[in-house]
């Protein structure tokens, strides 16, 4: 039973702990080589000039949302906790739609811009389309958002002394 | 469905304006010509514009057949495989305003940040990348005289008028032309199999039309002091009388040396729309409607909606003034250098390196407040 316990309190802090890497990661990238990510999002051409003026604050956003799920999760603090993980879902969300908007060809020349040219890169190498592996890492990352709200759902156990 | 009153009153009076059928003098035909093409209409033009994208870069790596709305199709008479990369709108006024609109039909997005945007009018010109953006390009000139049109060319210089009728679709051409070559010292006509050809060597104009309706079917532009022909071909027609000339169907540019082929295929236009409106209203043509504010690149000043100067912005320096952006060798040498490309896989890894330590830092982070 404590094994089963056990395997319930770690895998939603594993799944928090993906979700925080990737975020940071997503981050890190974009502020790391931010006009290259301008340009990528420019050449979309879904946003409009006013939400292009507040792309500077997305890779902020991203280390935020990042160390918050690493700092909160799975430590007791419930509601603080579905609270990012919800904040993360709406994000991720949001992500997802805007990437639908794009184009398939022009996603397919210029990619998503979530991980830089890099993970286009490793994309095109595996045979999927940027299109198919951009929904195929949301879906990923939805299942983990899931598998981390459960976690949130569930009372710290106690620390066997 | 009754004949528009507009459409009536342009008709009636280009019967009254228009000289004798089957005139032969160039003047006259000229005359003809433009009388066919009257600018005091409000009308609408809608097409699509096809290119062939040059082989490389960008372009070569989009698969086509999936972005929506871009048509591609093969041109039978060159048997070259074109794409509808833009569509574009021709609002124009009966006071000489127009508004040109292209739509990228290769990006997504909304349409209104992916339309570009330029305004003509008789002393003024407005740009702006989208409708919305947050600042517009605006210039004010005065309209030239032939005879300062005359010195611009000689000085290899192009008049607002020349800017005007390549930017402003077959009427604003077809009305340049016939207006220089009417003025022209050596304006001479001649009959062909398949109409007039209206020309002048002084000016390396000249213009092809048929005396039925004095519809334009081409014309050939040399640039001065240069072999280089602009080829402007206008094929079809689509029904409705507007000028009352018909708006052609097709249009096909293309430039070339004389005596020598065509380097590239030719620039399509195909037109969908051509109608008479009810006339715009005034704001349509003005950079309030599709900017925030508006740079006046005669004045160097920012101008709010208002039309008051709220800033200074210094020209742009010669391209002789410009710094290039060099970096030191790294082998030591003290040579500058063009800096090189960022290296992809280096960045990944960079990223990943400063992941993993921010990763490692929460996670320690995470037990030191926790326990």
């Amino acid at each position: 039973m404590s094994e089963v316990s056990s395997r319930q309190h770690r895998l939603p802090a594993i799944a928090a702990g993906v979700i925080s890497a990737v975020w940071i990661f997503a981050g890190t990238y974009k502020a790391l080589d931010f006009s290259l990510f301008k340009q990528t999002v420019e050449s979309h051409g879904v946003l409009n000039d006013l939400l292009m003026t507040l792309l500077p604050a997305l890779p902020a956003i991203e280390l935020l949302l990042g160390f918050s799920m690493i700092a909160v999760i799975g430590h007791g603090l419930r509601r603080v906790s579905l609270a990012i993980v919800t904040v993360s879902f709406l994000a991720l969300s949001a992500m997802t739609i805007y990437t639908w908007l794009v184009p398939t060809a022009v996603l397919e020349s210029v990619g998503c811009g979530c991980f830089g040219p890099g993970f286009n890169k490793i994309a095109s190498g595996l045979g999927l389309g940027n299109r198919i592996s951009a929904l195929a890492v949301s879906a990923v990352l939805f299942i983990l958002h899931v598998v981390a709200a459960q976690g949130c759902a569930h009372k710290p156990q106690p620390s066997q002394q | 469905m009754g004949i528009r009153p507009t459409l009536l009153a342009g008709i009636v009076s280009a019967l009254f304006t228009m000289p004798v059928w089957g005139q032969t003098e160039p003047r006259g035909a000229l005359q003809n010509v433009l009388a066919a093409h009257r600018d005091d209409v409000a009308y609408e033009v809608v097409g699509l514009d096809c290119r062939v994208p040059p082989p490389g870069g960008a372009a070569s790596s989009i698969d086509w057949a999936r972005v929506p709305h871009v048509i591609i199709f093969e041109d039978e008479a060159t048997g070259v495989t074109y794409r509808s990369l833009g569509r574009i709108r021709i609002i124009a006024d009966s006071n000489g305003a127009l508004r040109s609109e292209w739509l990228y039909l290769s990006q997504g997005g909304l349409e209104q940040s992916r339309t570009r945007i330029e305004i003509l009018t008789r002393n003024t010109r407005v740009q702006s990348r989208a409708i919305g953006a947050p600042e517009a390009k605006y210039a004010r000139f005065e309209p030239k005289t032939y005879e300062e049109q005359v010195a611009l060319r000689d000085q290899r210089h192009q008049s607002s008028e020349w800017y005007r009728a390549t930017r402003g679709g077959y009427l604003e051409l077809v009305r340049y032309v016939s207006e220089t070559l009417l003025q022209a010292s050596d304006t001479v006509l001649e009959a062909t199999d398949d109409g007039v050809v209206i020309r002048s060597e002084e000016w390396g104009y000249s213009l092809t039309t048929t005396p039925d309706r004095w519809e334009v079917q081409r014309i050939r532009i040399r640039e001065p002091f240069d072999k280089r022909i602009n080829d402007f071909r206008f094929l079809g027609r689509l029904p409705e009388p507007i000028f009352p000339a018909r708006h052609p169907r097709e249009t096909r540019a293309n430039g070339y040396i004389e005596g020598e082929p065509a380097e590239n295929p030719p620039w399509i236009t195909r037109f969908e729309i051509a109608r008479l409106i009810d006339p715009p209203p005034a704001q349509t043509f003005t950079w309030q409607s599709v900017a925030q504010t508006a740079l006046d690149e005669i004045e160097g000043t920012i101008l709010n909606r208002e039309g008051e100067a709220v800033g200074v912005r210094e020209p742009e320096p010669p391209p002789s003034e410009r710094i290039q952006l060099v970096e030191e060798a790294s082998d030591g040498s003290g040579r500058w250098v063009p800096p090189s490309p960022p290296n992809t896989w280096r960045r990944l890894g960079l990223a990943a390196s400063i992941t993993c330590i921010l990763v490692g830092a929460g996670l320690w982070l995470r037990r030191k407040l926790h326990g």
